[in-house]
């Protein structure tokens, strides 16, 4: 006689003891142990490299965070889904907008900076006006009109100084570039749709126009050479 | 503390009611000005020659000729050429055909974002020349006067220095030739443009063209306003209220904002000559500067040169028009420096008469 059990319940009640025996086997092997605790190691530095820690969490429910540019814990997150490797078939649309809310972002920060600067240079420019105002030396203001011309005379003077400084010139480099990436990105998402639906993109515009640019121009080179001696 | 301030109570009232009429006065008359009243450009001028969209223009003589010679007048492509025709009384087209100048221009008209590979070379080389050629085969000359503006005289400079036999004489207007010498007279309200330029890569002019196709008028325009913010800010309040209720002054004042308003866009790839090759690496003083694959030698310019500057030009700081003596072949080189500012040199009250009387006189002396 076989000792092989007869029916279903026993060929599988004897299947998952076997099996069980054999994960006893590969849970107490020290390859195993290793294996576990490279896991608990990576969970542990997955979050806070997408930025995405308790006490970052924290930060999306505090008032005075909400006027601070950009995404704030979830900026790591986006940018790592950005910047990491593309795939053939795998999310090219998402990595595009995903980009677009990075550049977005970028571009806040960059208006942030901006407007700090500018800000510094209003305040400056009180700051002068009152102690112009109160020059006991100056000639007595006696019209609402002069008391305006010497405001618009001094904050003048004070924001052409900032317009001109490296500080300033940098940070509208920035903003500037900033804003243009914002909407190169924008460009390419709205390509995408149009592409999906054949419809001409700005890019194939572009071209077209490049090469109607180049025929006018040998057209006119062929009129030119053909009209003069 | 004690404040300079020192209000009397009554002068206070009366300054209000005063201005309270002021405001009544100039509200009627705001209400009353339509768009068609505010006209530029009105001196009568007939198309004579097109090429894509360039257009070449003779005006109607005024009185008899008496420059032989034609004269035709460049603007660039930031702003219009309409400037040297503001209004009746403040025009240098006007002026120099009261002085019996036989008088040409050129508009480039409104680039598109179709327009965005046109570069200095087609412009120089390609629609400036054709515009010269039409002119001297109408005439049957060899040569003619060319009098060129802003980045229109840079486009006038080119022009000569690659095809000095079709130039008689040359002069340029508020040209910059030498794009870094901005900060020579230490000024901190001059050359903020050339600044600004510089505090941008290479790769910054590049992208802002990509994203746009073109450099945007109303870029420019910003830009433009950053050098005097104030003046830019209370521009419709202060400003207007000092002319609202004086009919002449406020539509000077609604002619400029109309030419201000016309600020085309500069084509693409043009943009990017003009901002890195001569804003950012100077190389038309360098002589290194290349259209159509020629070098622009301007020692070449060896035909007279009149330049005029104006001395409190705050966006071509005097300097880097003045830079033009040093690079010309020629000895025939005179100046006239104007006061006032950029654009003041053409529309102000002042230098009406002295600019065109200036050209003039100096075009006779060479006949």
């Amino acid at each position: 006689m076989s000792d092989k059990p007869e029916n279903w319940m026993e060929q599988a009640g004897a299947m998952f003891k076997t099996w069980a025996d054999q994960q006893q086997k590969i849970f107490a092997a020290p390859l195993w142990q290793s294996s576990v605790e490279q896991w608990a190691s990576f969970a542990q530095k997955a979050m806070p490299q997408a930025g995405v820690t308790a006490e970052s969490l924290k930060t999306l429910f505090d008032p005075s965070q909400w006027a601070q540019a950009g995404l704030g814990p979830l900026d790591a997150a986006i940018e790592h889904l950005v910047d990491g490797p593309s795939y053939a078939t795998l999310w090219t649309l998402d990595r595009k907008i995903l980009k677009a809310q990075k550049l977005r972002g970028e571009w806040a920060k960059d208006l942030a900076a901006y407007q700090i600067l500018m800000h510094g240079a209003w305040n400056e420019a009180i700051k002068r006006f009152l102690m112009e105002m109160n020059d006991a030396q100056g000639t007595p203001i006696t019209s609402w009109r002069q008391l305006t011309d010497l405001w618009i005379k001094t904050a003048n003077e004070t924001l052409v100084a900032t317009h001109r400084t490296p500080e300033f010139l940098e940070a509208q480099r920035r903003l500037t570039r900033s804003g243009v990436e914002c909407r190169l990105q924008e460009r390419e998402i709205a390509e995408a749709f149009c592409e999906m639906q054949q419809i001409p993109t700005r890019t194939e515009m572009d071209e077209v126009q490049r090469e109607v640019y180049e025929l006018r121009r040998r057209l006119r080179a062929l009129e030119k050479s053909g009209s003069r001696p | 503390m004690n404040s300079r301030i020192q209000f009397d109570p009554m002068q206070i009232a009366q300054q209000f009611a005063a201005f309270s009429q002021r405001l009544q006065q100039g509200s009627q008359l705001l209400r009353s000005v339509k768009d068609r009243d505010v006209q530029i450009a009105t001196t009568p001028k007939t198309e004579v020659f097109r090429q894509d969209k360039t257009t070449l223009y003779r005006y109607e003589p005024i009185v008899k000729q008496t420059v032989p010679t034609p004269v035709l007048v460049v603007y660039g492509l930031i702003g219009r050429y309409t400037m040297a025709d503001l209004q009746e009384d403040r025009s240098l087209i006007r002026n120099l055909l009261m002085k019996g100048v036989d008088l040409y221009a050129v508009d480039w008209g409104n680039p598109t974002r179709g327009d965005r590979w046109l570069t200095i070379d087609d412009y120089v080389d390609g629609y400036l020349d054709e515009c010269v050629e039409f002119i001297c085969r109408k005439e049957g000359i060899d040569s003619i006067n060319v009098l060129g503006i802003c980045e229109g005289g840079v486009f006038t400079l080119c022009h000569a220095a690659l095809h000095p036999d079709r130039v008689k004489n040359l002069i340029v207007t508020i040209t910059p030739v030498d794009f870094h010498v901005d900060q020579a007279e230490g000024r901190t309200d001059h050359g903020f443009i050339n600044l600004w330029t510089r505090s941008l890569t290479p790769e910054d002019v590049d992208r802002l063209i990509e994203a746009n196709g073109n450099l945007p008028g109303e870029l420019m325009s910003f830009v433009f306003s950053t050098m005097t913010p104030l003046s830019s800010l209370t521009k419709y309040n202060l400003g207007l209220l000092d002319v609202v209720d004086d009919e002449k002054k406020l539509l000077n004042f609604l002619r400029m904002e109309k030419w201000l308003a016309d600020r085309p866009h500069h084509p693409g790839e043009a943009a990017k000559q003009w901002l890195k090759d001569l804003y950012q690496q100077n190389k038309l003083v360098k002589s290194q500067f290349q259209l159509s694959g020629r070098k622009v030698e301007l020692a070449n310019i060896t035909m007279p040169v009149l330049n005029v500057y104006a001395k409190e030009d705050h966006i071509i700081p005097p300097q880097c028009s003045r830079a033009l003596a040093d690079c010309v072949g020629t000895d025939d080189y005179s100046e006239i420096g104007l006061a006032g500012g950029h654009v003041g040199v053409f529309v102000s009250g002042k230098s009406q008469g002295i600019l065109g009387k200036g050209i003039v006189d100096w075009l006779r002396r060479r006949p």
